[in-house]
């Protein structure tokens, strides 16, 4: 398959008054055209700065991109002008937020803010823009789409706001679709519609999402990579199977720990990582997981472990090989119950 | 909407009714008033002179009655119902007090029955209520308040209205840019200047410029012979005068009324773009940084765009408030800016008639301003459900 979209050593930082936040550390990583790659970690991991510096949306001063490419379909975004990038955003890349909620102009109604970017970049004219916004909300599941577009944001729920933003997003019909925890914000059901709903546009429309979360349990079903951050550093990557079954990182088992499961009966607590998340601002010569890892060694406080490949597909970025560890772990929890 | 303003006019209505009361009262009892001037011209002022007076400013009157005389003309005598007189033997005031010696308390009471041979209604008003502020009583003795707003209302307006719009022009992009481009060295300079700007108390600039352009002006000619010699007082001449060695003006020309502005134009001027750039520099730095904006680039709009369309909306909003309260200003003028430049307008006829214990003209400054600012309030509500969709009555 193709390479749609090809990071390479992307470092994003914040010149701030207490010092330089280095939020984004030299992560590398692709993704191929249709696919679904899921981006997750605890907040403050750099999930969000990481995809939003792939069309340096990043507010600029104070964040700065200071190293790196992304190449997306053969040209470097971060080398383009203004010009030329405005071109690619909302138009070949679209991207959606958190929270539907603030995300929408209060004071436009939907119908401006969707065609607006149909005007822009499909050179349409208002009526043509109009149609179209109408068949998109019916698209997303919106009903009475034709009656709605003259609505503000407020008077939608929050679930369809965020159907309203996913809409705008593929107005354009991209390439490549950004959602930065775009259920986060919703209650559960909501939540479960929403990815239904992405999922059955991308088999419609067959572009390719990059799906950000700090929940491994939405993942599941809907990513065919994932990619795990934690302090601004990828610290494993691999396809669904492997990573959910084999889990060569230390967070990445504390993730997969801490969801809540129902098949493991009631007295089996949910087990939250302990610790802090680490400090931004001090950028480590160690192993940035080892003042929170059961497995630290010695040498995880001399050495930043790189990322590398542990089985074909599958990298991961630590000095220990878990893949025994956890095994006896899973034993012991089953001799337990 | 119809039950929201039928609510809030009931509520302004009690607000005014409550804010005259009030003043009327703190009126009543702060020190001063017609007789302060005479009882230090003449030492040896006898109760009946004394009396004499109070009664020809309705002073006798305990302030409840004189309250509501002023505000509906009422009382003016007993009662008349069916052919009968009621409560006539009800004391209104007090004519003459007692002295220590006699025991104190009052030694000639007026009774509603006297009202309308003593006080009859013309020396009064028929009450503000029916449009009737009253005469004035020190500041042109005589001349009814209405007549005195009204002619001092048109140099206010005119100063205010060309400070305003002046200050609009400057505050709102000055504001804007500032906050687009934070942390310039512009931003920077914008800032500090800002600040000192709305720190400086008032009459401080008005004085710095009659300082500059009147007192020290003839200096500054002998160095630059280009540097003008402007005005300081009123609204025009009365005799010809020199701007420069080459420009005689001549009183009541268009020059002359347009030279006369320029001084306290700039004070108002430099006092509202000020404060009002801060204020819009902070609402924008707010609102860009709202999710929304930055959807509106992630769609790829133009940054003119973004600032105009889907920032600026928002960041003028709160901005409303601001701009409705220039209403009651227009009416009742910058006080210290009038009184600095002798400038015949509102607020300085204010300042008089503080001054000189001129109630009428006060109270009814008082009151009109009042009404004017919980007007501007309800206005201000009624424009932010137009501007922003999510409000609603
Ligand atoms: N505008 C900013 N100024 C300073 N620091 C920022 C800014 N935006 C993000 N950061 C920092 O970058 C780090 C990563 O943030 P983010 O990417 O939003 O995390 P995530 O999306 O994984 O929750 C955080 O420590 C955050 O404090
Ligand atoms: S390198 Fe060491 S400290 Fe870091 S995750 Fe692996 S075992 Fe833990
Ligand atoms: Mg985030």
């Amino acid at each position: 398959m193709p390479k749609l979209l090809e990071v390479k050593n992307l470092k994003t930082q914040f010149f701030t008054q207490d010092g330089v936040v280095h939020a984004v550390n030299g992560i590398s990583y692709y993704v191929n055209a249709g696919e679904t790659v899921a981006i997750v970690g605890e907040s403050g991991s750099g999930k969000s700065v990481g995809v939003m510096s792939l069309i340096r949306l990043i507010p600029q001063p104070p964040g700065k991109i200071v190293d790196g490419e992304v190449m997306f379909d053969g040209q470097d975004l971060l080398k383009l002008s203004e010009d030329e990038l405005r071109d690619i955003r909302g138009n070949r890349i679209a991207m959606i937020f958190q929270d539907p909620m603030t995300s929408l102009n209060p004071v436009l109604t939907i119908g401006r803010q969707i065609t607006e970017a149909l005007e822009l970049h499909l050179n349409m004219n208002k009526d043509q823009a109009r149609k179209r916004a109408v068949q998109l909300l019916e698209m997303v599941g919106i009903p009475g789409a034709d009656s709605r577009l003259d609505d503000y944001p407020h008077q939608f729920s929050g679930g369809m706001r965020q159907r309203v933003m996913i809409a705008m997003g593929l107005s354009c019909d991209p390439q490549l679709l950004i959602a930065d925890e775009p259920t986060t914000a919703l209650d559960v059901t909501i939540q479960a519609q929403i990815v239904d709903l992405t999922r059955r546009l991308q088999d419609e429309l067959g572009m390719a999402i990059i799906w950000i979360t700090h929940d491994l349990g939405v993942v599941a079903g809907m990513a065919d990579r994932v990619i795990v951050m934690y302090s601004g550093f990828i610290v494993e990557e691999g396809n669904v199977n492997d990573l959910y079954g084999k889990p060569r990182h230390p967070y990445t088992l504390g993730l997969l720990r801490s969801i809540p499961r129902l098949d493991l009966g009631r007295q089996k607590r949910l087990i939250p990582i302990d610790g802090l998340p680490p400090d931004l601002l001090e950028p480590p010569t160690h192993c940035p997981f080892a003042p929170r890892c059961s497995f630290v060694q010695d040498k995880c406080w001399q050495e930043n472990p790189p990322l590398v490949e542990v089985t074909p597909g599958h990298k991961a970025a630590c000095w220990v090989d878990i893949s025994n560890v956890q095994v006896q772990v899973s034993a012991k929890e089953e001799a337990a119950s | 909407m119809t039950a929201y303003l039928i609510r809030r006019l009931f509520q302004m209505v009690i607000v005014v009714f409550v804010v005259s009361l009030f003043m009327f009262f703190l009126f009543n009892i702060a020190p001063g008033g017609p007789l302060t001037g005479l009882q230090q011209q003449q030492r040896r002022i006898t109760p009946e002179e004394k009396a004499r007076i109070r009664a020809q400013y309705e002073l006798d009157l305990y302030w409840p009655v004189r309250y509501t005389r002023w505000l509906v003309g009422q009382p003016q005598g007993p009662l008349v119902i069916g052919g009968q007189e009621w409560f006539a033997n009800v004391p209104m005031g007090c004519y003459l007090e007692a002295t220590p010696e006699e025991g104190g308390g009052c030694a000639d009471y007026v009774y509603l029955s006297e009202m309308p041979e003593l006080h009859p209604p013309i020396k009064s008003s028929r009450g503000i209520l029916f449009g009737d502020f009253g005469n004035s009583t020190v500041v042109q003795a005589g001349r009814p308040v209405w007549d005195l707003l009204a002619s001092r209302l048109m140099a206010t307006v005119e100063l205010q209205v060309i400070s305003l719009v002046l200050a609009l022009v400057i505050a709102i992009p000055l504001g804007i840019y500032s906050a687009v481009n934070q942390y310039s060295k512009f931003d920077y300079t914008f800032t500090t200047a800002a600040f000192v700007g709305s720190s400086m108390p008032t009459f401080f600039f008005g004085l710095l410029f009659i300082l500059l352009f009147t007192v020290l002006a003839g200096r500054a000619q002998e160095v630059w012979p280009w540097w003008p010699t402007l005005p300081p007082g009123l609204r025009e001449a009365v005799r010809p005068y020199d701007v420069a060695s080459w420009l005689r003006v001549q009183p009541g020309t268009p020059l002359d009324r347009f030279l006369h502005l320029l001084m306290p134009v700039a004070v108002l001027t430099i006092f509202s773009v000020a404060a009002w750039s801060r204020f819009l520099r902070s609402s924008m730095l707010e609102v860009l940084r709202q999710d929304y904006v930055r959807t509106a680039r992630a769609k790829g709009l133009v940054e003119r765009l973004v600032i105009n369309k889907h920032a600026l909306r928002n960041a003028l909003i709160p901005f409303i408030t601001i701009l409705v309260l220039q209403i009651p200003i227009f009416f009742a003028g910058a006080i210290v800016t009038e009184t600095v430049f002798a400038w015949p307008g509102m607020g300085r006829l204010y300042f008089d008639a503080l001054n000189r214990s001129d109630y009428n003209i006060a109270l009814a400054f008082i009151y009109v301003t009042t009404i004017l600012t919980v007007v501007a309030t309800l206005l201000g509500d009624i424009l932010y459900s137009v501007v922003d969709p999510r409000i609603r009555y």
